[in-house]
């Protein structure tokens, strides 16, 4: 097996002309490091430019500047045929006219390698994705998540220095989508392969990747772990695109030392470990995730609101809760005390005081 | 659908049946002599594999120039402009009557061709035979296989070459192991087009076979008009049915498998590294440019023919060639542009119902319905040209001498593009459309009208397009068929050609090419303004 | 139905409508023309302007013409065959197709120019000739060929051109001319035919079909009927014409009635008139460079001076009809199809 090599993308740019927008960025100054056996999503809308920058990783696609480096190797210049990448397509890319074998054996015969080593090498990788057996069935012939384990068996057999996924589970039903990222994250471990994966799928994204790149026209916004990007997002983009979110307009009342005092309508908040400089007098937003919310019943201190609307999930409650003008989101565990307001009772609103994000007023 | 049935039975199956009849029933006896008599004359046989020489070089020769040119047009990334080019090199043939190329070769490289002896002196080149014949033939069918290719070739998901070529194939292995595999179905297709397009045309080898290299059908045609044998021509053009049969039967097999398209869900964006290197586009677009050229240069020549007094003797310019076509010939003009506007509606409301109920309709016969639609237009023209003449001649259906004849033959011939189109449209149409209508209350009748028919507009534009094309170029079948009444511009070329008066016939060419161009605009365009998903689609007028 | 649908059919019909209806009323009958249009047209015309009868008329090559007749004879289209060979009225005239009728003319022609039961009467007189490209002479320092011999030079090597006896009645005329010269011995004819097949680049379908290539030099000679080649050079193509010392045959052109012909009477007119100098005596008007078979017409000047001398025999008409199937299904075995 070859070692996991590492990726570093620099300044990789991509222009289109565009009929009627003129000039548009597909991709914009994207640099990006992915340590060697780790696995980075490029998380986006779509026409963001993620399958842009993976298809420029992959060589399908020529950057109009910047460069691609695998390992300490420069292949910008290089052709896809000359990468040694694993590609994993949405349609899965089967060749239609091979059989399973055929198609995983591609790669292999084209490194010219002896039969029974192809046999041995395609056996294994076969019973890796659970397909053994499948070996002279053709693509049309099988499931969509059978499709899509030839697809990565193909990817793989060839032992390539880094594996690139380009939105691999969108065409699968839900339940199979689920168990599909499982398998190939514990595959990704398993071959400690480096991994670039692209999806529009936040949740997606954060069950597979140790890290997140997320993407917007064509750039970069932010990236980090999961729950850097969950907990502390740097822009409103990056807050509503990763999970549900409330943004609550607040002035900065006072701020020094890890702590910001806020006022939020006529009520005064004390916020610890607020990383965000924050200048007293400031207009802000604090980032406030719906499950941090906790409701009282009427009285006491915090905020006053009203249950608009409930909805029971089984394991968790959807409230939404009308506070002056706006409207909070407000998840509960089912079991909680606070889990049983029924439309139309007014409520005391605690907003957290730890773990809240604070947005600039306009971002 | 009665109706339907009856008109399949007086138009295909009855003209065919007499054509049978005659050439094996003599005085009411079965007597299959004369076509053992035919089986045996060496000359015949000669002809009978000549015929078959020339349909499987034309028909390799074609597919091979129709996949250069498609594959050129979908994977080199040509401008605009360039595409255009091979488009207009690849229409032109097809919208030609159907010896303008063998002429446009004999004037070119005939003993005193403007190339072969003006440009590089050589002496006593012969023009006529195989050579030239296969020549002229791909260059006017190889466009068939060019406009079956480019879809095929177009559906392919580029992901998939992506795929190989990530996977370390150098480009000219995934064109081996992918591109080239995935095309076979399509390339069947084409070879079977093609093969089949040469298989019936007897023009250009009346004009470029000479004599050491017989065709079969030009053979029946002479055996009927030279030799006045009418059962020996019916018997010839029977024995042309054979191949013909074959290619049918092989043709719906290919087009029945599967075409290897994406299987579902976004194909990928088009290549930017095309599965071409830099440099092969070059030779590629050349190769293309080259034959454009020829093409371009086959109707300067024509054109330039057309404008002066006599083509090799008096270069004197002169408009009288064209004075002369719409002054005697203006009734061939307005016979032909009848005929076609007269078949045009009809041909299109005839595919678009004939298909529909193929499609759409469970009755008994569904399957035989569409096999005996597909008749006419799987025979060579001679054929039908002379099954037509045997059995509507006498009583009880008289029609020769009518424009009736002219269309019906037109319609039963090339409307089956329309059906073909027509089917494949509503095999894209989810039926869940016509299900919504019906839950909102609208009848079946209702449902027709305001939400099948009008998806099937650009089915109802490609069937009446071909039959319009045909009807103005076609000459196989009809040269049999116009009579004192009714004759057509394609018959007054023939005519003018035998007659030493090629600025006539050059002229009515270009007039042909002309309006055929005008009212394919008009289509488009029209069919532009209905907005409905899909165009005229030029890979409809395939066909002899 | 949708608007755009009854739009498009109402056009058709109205397309119909319009060009369906003929002039009716005036005297008319309707013809298949052998001549090719540019002659056939002012003849019926000067016909129309002498007798008001309208002529309507599609022309056909003689095989297709005769192939047309015989299929529709049970419901016969038209009322008269004007011009062509005699060899295909011979062929008609055994296939029944023709009503005998002998036009007042008849009396005063010749036994060659009409048939013996009337079924046709010939209007004009066609020798052949040998027409040569000037330039391809000059080029191979070949004089015009003044002898059937003189086309075995193998200087003519892949350069003639002539029609092909199987649809041509002007390469049946050539056979029986070269069977007249070696004195109906077959076996000498054919020698001389398979001798000359190695200088024949192409035999075409058409009797005139040889003649534009010889005008523009891509054949450099031919045998083809005088009034063709006369056209070839009239159009301005530089070719000489020159006739063989041995004698070349001539073939008659004819006009007959249809069996069940429709408009018989003003059919009888035309054929009354064609045969008469009336018709005759205007080939010259419109340099048609037939030789009138009416005694009376005098040959167009210009078209004598080129007939001066020649030796110009007649076909027998009952010898060429008694042999032409066996000697033309000969001349495609032995000649068309000579293997080397």
């Amino acid at each position: 097996m070859m070692a996991a090599a590492g990726i570093r993308l620099e300044r990789l740019t991509r222009r289109f002309a565009h009929r009627v927008k003129g000039e548009v960025y597909a991709a914009r100054d994207v640099s990006l490091t992915v340590a060697p056996g780790e696995l980075v999503t490029l998380l986006g809308p779509s026409g963001c430019g993620k399958t842009t920058t993976l298809r420029m990783i992959a060589g399908f696609e020529r950057p109009d500047a910047g460069r691609v480096l695998i390992g300490e190797e420069d292949v910008t210049g290089l052709l896809a045929n000359r990468r040694n990448i694993g590609f994993v397509f949405q349609n899965y890319a089967l060749f239609p006219h091979l059989t399973v074998f055929e198609n995983v054996a591609y790669g292999l015969r084209v490194q010219r390698l002896a039969q029974d080593r192809i046999a041995a090498a395609v056996g294994e990788v076969l019973a890796l994705v659970g397909l053994a057996g499948y070996e002279r069935q053709f693509p049309q012939q099988l499931s969509g998540g059978e499709q899509q384990r030839v697809a990565l068996a193909r990817a793989i057999v060839t032992r390539p220095r880094v594996l690139l996924f380009d939105e691999p589970l969108s065409n699968l039903d839900a339940q199979l989508r689920v168990r599909m990222r499982a398998e190939i994250r514990a595959l990704q471990q398993a071959l400690s392969i480096t991994a670039i994966y692209v999806t529009h799928d936040q949740e997606e994204a954060m069950a597979i990747s140790d890290r997140i790149a997320v993407m917007s026209r064509g750039t970069i916004v932010q990236e980090g772990t999961a729950e850097a990007l969950y907990r502390r997002p740097a822009s409103e983009f990056v807050a509503r695109f990763i999970g549900r979110v409330n943004l609550v307009p607040a002035r900065v009342v006072a701020a020094g030392g890890g702590h910001v005092e806020v006022e939020v309508g006529d009520h005064r908040l004390r916020l610890a470990g607020v990383e965000a400089a924050a200048a007293s007098g400031e207009k802000v937003r604090l980032v406030v995730r719906p499950e941090a919310v906790a409701l009282a019943p009427a009285g006491g201190d915090g905020l006053a609101g009203v249950v608009r609307t409930r909805v029971f999930l089984g394991e968790k409650v959807e409230y939404q809760v009308g506070v002056g003008d706006d409207t909070l989101q407000v998840t509960r565990y089912a079991g909680a005390a606070d889990a049983a307001f029924t439309p139309g009772t007014v409520v005391t609103v605690h907003l957290p005081t730890a773990g809240v994000g604070l947005l600039p007023a306009g971002a | 659908m009665l109706v339907l049935w009856a008109l399949l039975a007086l138009f295909v199956v009855f003209p065919l049946g007499a054509l049978v009849a005659r050439a094996f029933f003599d005085g009411g006896r079965f007597a299959p002599g004369a076509l053992l008599a035919i089986a045996r004359d060496p000359n015949h046989l000669r002809a009978f594999g000549n015929s078959l020489l020339l349909g499987a070089l034309v028909g390799v020769a074609g597919t091979a120039l129709g996949f250069l040119f498609a594959f050129t047009a979908v994977r080199v990334g040509l401008p605009r402009g360039w595409s255009a080019v091979l488009d207009a090199a690849a229409l032109l043939p097809l919208v030609s009557p159907p010896f303008t190329t063998a002429i446009a070769i004999i004037f070119s490289f005939g003993p005193r061709g403007l190339i072969t002896w003006h440009l590089f002196g050589l002496k006593g080149f012969t023009v006529y035979g195989l050579g030239s014949t296969f020549a002229a033939e791909t260059l006017t069918y190889f466009p068939l296989a060019y406009l079956t290719l480019k879809p095929v070739l177009a559906a392919l998901d580029p992901n998939v070459e992506d795929m190989a070529f990530s996977l370390g194939s150098s480009r000219r292995r995934v064109f081996r192991t992918v591109t080239l595999p995935l095309t076979v179905p399509g390339l069947g297709n084409a070879f079977l087009l093609v093969f089949a397009a040469s298989l019936a045309d007897f023009a250009t080898p009346l004009i470029l076979a000479g004599n050491d290299f017989p065709v079969l059908p030009t053979q029946a045609y002479l055996q009927i008009t030279g030799l006045f044998d009418f059962k020996g021509g019916a018997v010839l053009s029977f024995v042309l049915l054979v191949p013909a049969f074959v290619v049918f039967v092989l043709q719906r097999a290919w087009v029945g498998r599967r075409y290897y398209v994406t299987i579902g869900g976004k194909t990928g964006a088009e290549t930017a590294v095309k599965s071409v290197a830099g440099w092969a586009r070059w030779p590629l677009l050349a190769g293309c440019l080259a034959v454009a050229a020829v093409i371009g240069w086959f109707y300067a020549l024509l054109a330039y023919a057309s404008v002066v007094v006599a083509l090799g003797a008096n270069h004197a310019w002169t408009w009288v060639h064209y004075r002369v076509i719409f002054t005697e010939g203006l009734k061939a003009i307005r016979d032909t542009l009848v005929i076609a506007g007269l078949g045009m509606p009809l041909g299109g409301v005839y595919g678009i119902l004939l298909g529909y109920l193929v499609a759409r309709k469970a009755f008994a016969g569904r399957r035989a319905m569409e096999v005996v639609s597909m008749v006419n237009y799987a025979l060579p023209g001679t054929i039908v040209g002379i099954a037509y003449l045997i059995a509507f001649n006498d009583p009880p259906l008289v029609l020769t001498g009518t424009a009736l004849i002219l269309v019906a033959c037109y319609v039963f011939r090339y409307s089956p593009t329309g059906i073909r189109t027509t089917v494949a449209l509503l095999q894209q149409i989810d039926p869940g459309l016509e299900e919504a209508s019906q839950s909102l209350g609208a009848g079946s009748a209702r449902t027709f009208w305001r939400i099948t028919l009008p998806l099937l507009v650009p089915a109802f534009f490609a069937g009446l397009g071909v039959v319009f094309i045909r009807s103005m170029t076609a000459i196989s079948a009809t040269i049999f068929l116009i009579s004192i009444n009714w004759t057509l511009i394609t018959v007054r070329i023939l005519e003018n050609m035998t007659e030493l008066s090629l600025g006539p016939a050059a002229a009515f060419s270009m007039l042909v090419v002309a309006i055929v161009f005008v009212v394919m605009a008009a289509l488009s365009r029209l069919l532009r303004r209905f907005r409905t998903p899909g165009r005229v689609m030029v890979a409809g007028l395939l066909g002899g | 139905m949708p608007r755009w649908l009854t739009a498009l059919g109402a056009a058709g019909l109205a397309v119909t409508a319009l060009s369906a209806t003929p002039g009716v009323g005036a005297e008319s009958l309707n013809a298949y023309a052998i001549w090719p249009e540019n002659w056939a047209r002012p003849m019926l015309q000067e016909f129309e302007k002498a007798t008001g009868i309208k002529v309507n008329f599609v022309r056909f090559s003689s095989g297709e013409a005769l192939a047309r007749l015989i299929a529709e004879k049970n419901t016969p289209r038209v009322d008269v065959l004007f011009g062509g060979p005699v060899e295909t009225f011979a062929a008609g005239a055994r296939e029944g197709i023709f009503e005998p009728y002998q036009p007042p003319a008849a009396a005063g022609l010749p036994a060659r120019f009409k048939a013996a039961d009337g079924s046709w009467t010939a209007i004009a007189d066609d020798p052949l000739v040998f027409m040569s490209n000037s330039r391809f002479l000059k080029d191979n320092r070949l004089e015009p060929p003044a002898s059937w011999e003189d086309l075995l030079d193998p200087r003519y090597k892949n350069m003639l051109q002539m029609a092909d006896a199987r649809t041509s009645g002007t390469a049946v005329t050539r056979i029986f001319s070269i069977l007249e010269v070696n004195g109906r011995d077959e076996t000498k004819a054919f020698e001389y035919m398979k001798k000359k097949r190695r200088n024949v680049q192409l035999y075409t379908k058409s009797g005139g079909g040889g003649t534009l290539p010889v005008g523009l030099g891509q054949a450099g000679a031919g045998i083809f009927f005088i009034v063709d080649a006369l056209d070839t050079k009239a159009k301005g193509y530089d070719v000489t014409l020159s006739f063989p010392k041995e004698g070349i045959g001539t073939s008659a052109e004819a006009i007959a009635l249809i069996r069940g012909a429709k408009n018989p009477a003003a059919a009888r007119k035309l054929i009354d008139w064609a045969t008469s100098p009336a018709m005759q005596r205007l080939y010259a008007t419109h340099k048609i460079n037939f030789v009138p078979a009416h005694p009376e017409v005098p040959i167009e000047p210009g078209l004598a001076a080129v007939l001066k001398g020649a030796k110009i025999f007649p076909i027998d008409e009952a010898y060429a009809g008694a042999n032409r199937k066996r000697i033309v299904e000969r001349w495609v075995n032995e000649v068309l199809n000579l293997k080397e």
